[in-house]
């Protein structure tokens, strides 16, 4: 393998630091309190009141017909029936309107677990990782993590009901927090240090809230409904047809042949390229929309294939536009185009438009402002 | 069937390596007569690069029996004209565009010969021999919106 | 007064890219109003120089190169091929390798109808055929792929025989398909033959008389279709053919309908022959003795075969090394598309998709 192009993986993954490691405040734990604790409390309070208020009603009613029918003494065994029906009592008996914070106890018991498991893991990542990276690297590092007595904290988090969980919590946000910290130093400390990010993206627009929700919502938006252009030019387009047809259904993914490329998202370059064909290629390409990606199916497409050596074909679709997917095979298998869809969606669901829509806007006017 | 060809035509020679050898201006005549005796179809014209001359070959067969013609035709490297036979067959048009587009052979009284495969603006004609496999071409959006998408 | 319904002539361009022309061809029309006055097809957006990549390769190697021509039904070119250098040397194929080429061909040409089939279908609107055909297609294809390990590029044969025997389990389920498939084949009918919106859309369009299909050489269904009962499997039996009992269709409707007709049929009898060789193959050799090294005599051979689109040619010119010297390939769908423009004079428009379909045209073996 290439030396030069592990390096630049390396990079790659560094560089997705920005979208992983993302730094939780300690806030979360008061805002998680009051909305969603709160706001469920007033809620199945206001249910119960409702519940019981309508119940009460019903059974006055009840008692007041009775009494009708009491008074008129016609039908006898009616007035039966009415006070057998009416000593039924309630639906499922008593609710007393606090009764429901029994559920607290069992919130309480998995919150626990939950943190618990966090701490742990934490623990364990963060000893693996030092050990590591000291191989790497030749030297010791030391151990910044600091550790937690978790089956203390556990016991603590019984006795107290709960209230030592929120402490907890926040110190697994703070700990978590100071690992990515450590882990960033770490990692520019390695010879191959240096990110590749996209050019010009500031990282602190990554740690944005409402942008990054706002992508990661058009990104699902976008995984369940990718699109293909239906662009088969040889061998391949005959196992893309395939892959469409009945065995390997793609329609269960969302996926829907798309003739026009200003409808499509994906466009599968399935076949050789000529030289008399690759300017109507890039035409295409510039048809469709943003955002697209390009799948290069089989060897013609990736490099010329068997035809590498001909007069006439193009070596590789990627001499004319951008391809993210590459996938071998004279032809790929179905099964093969299908797993390229599903890696496509893993990339597509790293795709900060929004984001990078917003930096440039500021970018700009900062710029202004500049000159 | 080449026996009687023989005898009508005495300028269609056997070679000694069994081919039917036709003067290149003697080609409609001879493909008419063959036309005329029932070969009706006209499966392939091909070219081939020799070191001296170049040779076109015309594969005759026929729709109601089993018997098969191949005719050569000789012609020069430097001159390489030969007449059409799109007058007798219409199916001749692009087998004699391919045998221009590939080895730059001119039919005399073709409708339209142009390059058929190849886009317009190819320099050279790859089957010839002295063509490099990995010649490289300039390749640009050809005609109608005359806007330049790309280049290779 | 000058009539303001004239329809001045609108010239449109159909293609590289575009959903009915089954690849990369591409049309030039000029249209009056809905009617089309012209058509030119513009082809070679597939050309990747296979003839003369030929010339370089020796005659073995040459073999995968065949497969890429015709992708619908690879079997079928690899026979052609493999056939012309068995003449140009001379070498008799054992009896069961002949078999199994019949057989594997058969099954190819099956393969390829279904794809036309499906493919056409959507281009008239008829989307379930496509589901139907490929259901069909993908279980010739796990049976190719027992026998050679490939589902579209198979390399199965070889100069003298073919490359891999039959698996165990093999001729059970070769038999299987061949007892589901009458089943299946009236079910498409049931769709398609006497659908009345189907027949709106073929019957009487993209008519190709029989003098016609002379003029252009065109072969295959399509010159079948148009009355001409030609096919190489009978006027000049190859292989084993004449040892099979089977017909060749032909109408005499010369339109887009009747190549329907035609190819539905051909499967019919295509299983037939499949069939016959299934019960009759003999025990057996499948590689004749070939020298290790090919290198023909100094000379030149013409051979084709019956491609699932008409008549497939190879002509070799060998000088006696082990290098063809110059390979040209005949291809069918090249001349039947020259007479495209004879089919689509004065049609309507959308008839122009349908006659296109009905061509069953396979860029890789047009461009070449």
């Amino acid at each position: 393998m290439d030396r030069e192009y592990v390096t630049d993986k390396i990079r790659r993954s560094m560089g997705r630091r920005i979208l992983t490691d993302e730094e939780v405040s300690g806030w979360w734990i008061i805002g998680g309190i009051v909305t969603f604790g709160l706001l469920f409390l007033l809620l199945f309070l206001k249910l119960i009141h409702r519940r019981n208020e309508h119940f009460k009603r019903q059974k006055m009613l009840e008692e007041q017909i009775i009494e009708l029918v009491g008074i008129d003494l016609k039908d006898k065994k009616m007035l039966a029936d009415l006070k057998a029906i009416h000593n039924e009592g309630y639906e499922s008996g008593e609710f007393k309107d606090l009764s429901f914070l029994r559920i607290i106890p069992a919130i309480i018991t998995l919150g626990l677990y939950i943190e618990w498991r966090l701490t742990k893991d934490l623990m364990i990542h963060a000893e693996r990782q030092r050990r590591f990276f000291s191989c790497y690297l030749g030297r010791e590092l030391e151990d910044t993590t600091p550790q937690r007595p978790t089956g203390k904290y556990l016991g603590l988090g019984v006795v107290t009901l709960g209230l030592f969980g929120i402490y907890w919590t926040n110190l697994i946000i703070k700990d978590s927090n100071e690992h990515f910290k450590d882990q960033w130093k770490l990692e520019d400390l390695l010879p191959e240090a240096g990110m590749e990010i996209d050019e010009g993206v500031d990282p602190d627009f990554y740690k944005n809230i409402i942008l990054t929700t706002v992508d990661k919502f058009l990104n699902w938006g976008r995984t369940c409904s990718v699109w293909p252009m239906a662009f088969g030019t040889a061998c391949c387009a005959m196992e893309m047809m395939a892959t469409f047809a009945s065995r390997n259904d793609m329609d269960r993914y969302g996926m829907i042949f798309r003739n026009s490329p200003r409808q499509a998202d994906v466009l599968i370059v399935a076949g050789t390229i000529t030289q008399k064909m690759a300017p109507r290629l890039r035409r295409l390409y510039d048809q469709m929309a943003e955002p697209k990606y390009v799948i290069a199916m089989g060897a013609c497409a990736m490099t010329g294939g068997p035809f590498v050596n001909s007069y006439s074909v193009l070596k590789g679709v990627d001499k004319v536009i951008p391809v993210d997917i590459y996938l071998p095979g004279c032809p790929p298998r179905p099964e093969a185009l299908l797993n390229a869809f599903l890696q496509l969606q893993e990339r597509m669901k790293e795709e900060r438009t929004v984001t990078k829509k917003f930096e440039r806007w500021i970018l700009k006017d900062r710029k202004e402002v500049v000159t | 069937m080449s026996e009687e060809l023989l005898n009508e035509f005495p300028h269609v020679v056997k070679s000694e390596d069994g081919l039917l050898l036709v003067e290149a201006d003697q080609i409609i005549e001879v493909c008419t007569f063959l036309k005329n005796k029932g070969f009706d179809f006209l499966e392939a014209i091909s070219g081939a690069d020799f070191e001296e001359y170049l040779e076109v070959i015309y594969n005759i067969a026929s729709y109601s029996k089993p018997d098969r013609v191949m005719l050569t035709v000789r012609i020069s490297k430097d001159n390489p004209i030969l007449p059409t036979v799109t007058s007798l067959w219409h199916g001749a048009n692009w087998h004699e565009r391919e045998a221009y587009d590939m080895f730059g052979i001119k039919f005399k009284g073709h409708p339209k010969l142009a390059r058929i495969l190849l886009p317009d603006s190819w320099d050279g004609y790859p089957l010839l021999k002295s063509y490099p496999l990995d010649k490289e071409q300039k390749v640009e959006l050809e005609d109608e919106t005359g806007v330049e998408i790309c280049q290779i | 007064m000058s009539d303001i319904r004239k329809v001045v002539e609108i010239p449109i361009n159909m293609g590289p890219a575009h959903p009915a022309t089954h690849g990369v061809l591409r049309l030039r029309l000029k249209l009056e109003g809905e009617i089309v006055r012209e058509v030119d097809p513009v082809i070679g957006y597939l050309h990747r120089g296979i003839e003369k990549l030929a010339e370089s390769l020796t005659y073995p190697q040459f073999i995968p190169y065949t497969d890429r021509l015709d992708y619908a039904g690879s079997m079928l070119n690899n026979l052609g091929y493999v056939k012309a250098v068995e003449e140009l040397l001379g070498i008799e194929v054992p009896e069961r390798a002949e078999y199994l080429r019949v057989m594997t061909t058969e099954l190819s040409r099956i393969a390829s109808h279904l794809v036309w089939l499906s493919a056409w279908g959507l281009d008239l609107g008829a989307m379930a055929p496509f589901f139907y055909c490929f259901r069909e297609r993908e279980e010739i294809l796990n049976i190719f792929e027992m026998l050679c390990g490939a589902r579209i590029t198979f390399s199965y044969m070889r100069i003298g025989g073919v490359s891999k025997d039959m698996p165990e389990g093999f001729a059970d389920r070769l038999q299987n398909f061949l007892d589901i498939f009458p089943e299946k084949l009236s079910e498409y009918e049931t769709i398609l033959t006497e659908n009345e919106i189907f027949l709106a859309r073929t019957v009487g369009v993209g008519i190709l008389p029989k003098e016609d299909a002379i003029d252009y050489g065109v072969t295959g269904p399509i010159a079948r279709a148009s009355g001409l009962e030609y096919d190489t499997r009978k006027i000049e039996p190859y292989s084993i053919y004449d040892r099979f009992d089977f017909r060749i269709p032909v109408e005499h409707g010369c339109d887009v309908y009747s190549r329907y007709l035609i190819r539905v049929e051909e499967m019919k009898q295509s299983m037939k022959i499949v069939q016959q060789a299934l019960d009759k193959i003999p025990e057996g050799e499948i590689m004749a003795k070939v020298p290790k090294k090919i290198k023909p005599e100094p000379g030149r051979v013409y051979s084709r075969v019956e491609g699932s689109k008409g008549e497939l040619g190879f002509l070799i010119i060998s000088d006696g090394s082990d290098k063809p010297y110059r390979l040209r390939i005949r291809s069918p769908a090249y001349s039947n598309v020259a007479a495209l423009p004879v089919m689509c004079e004065n049609a309507k428009i959308a008839d122009v998709v349908a006659t296109v379909g009905s061509l069953d045209i396979c860029l890789g073996e047009m461009d070449r």
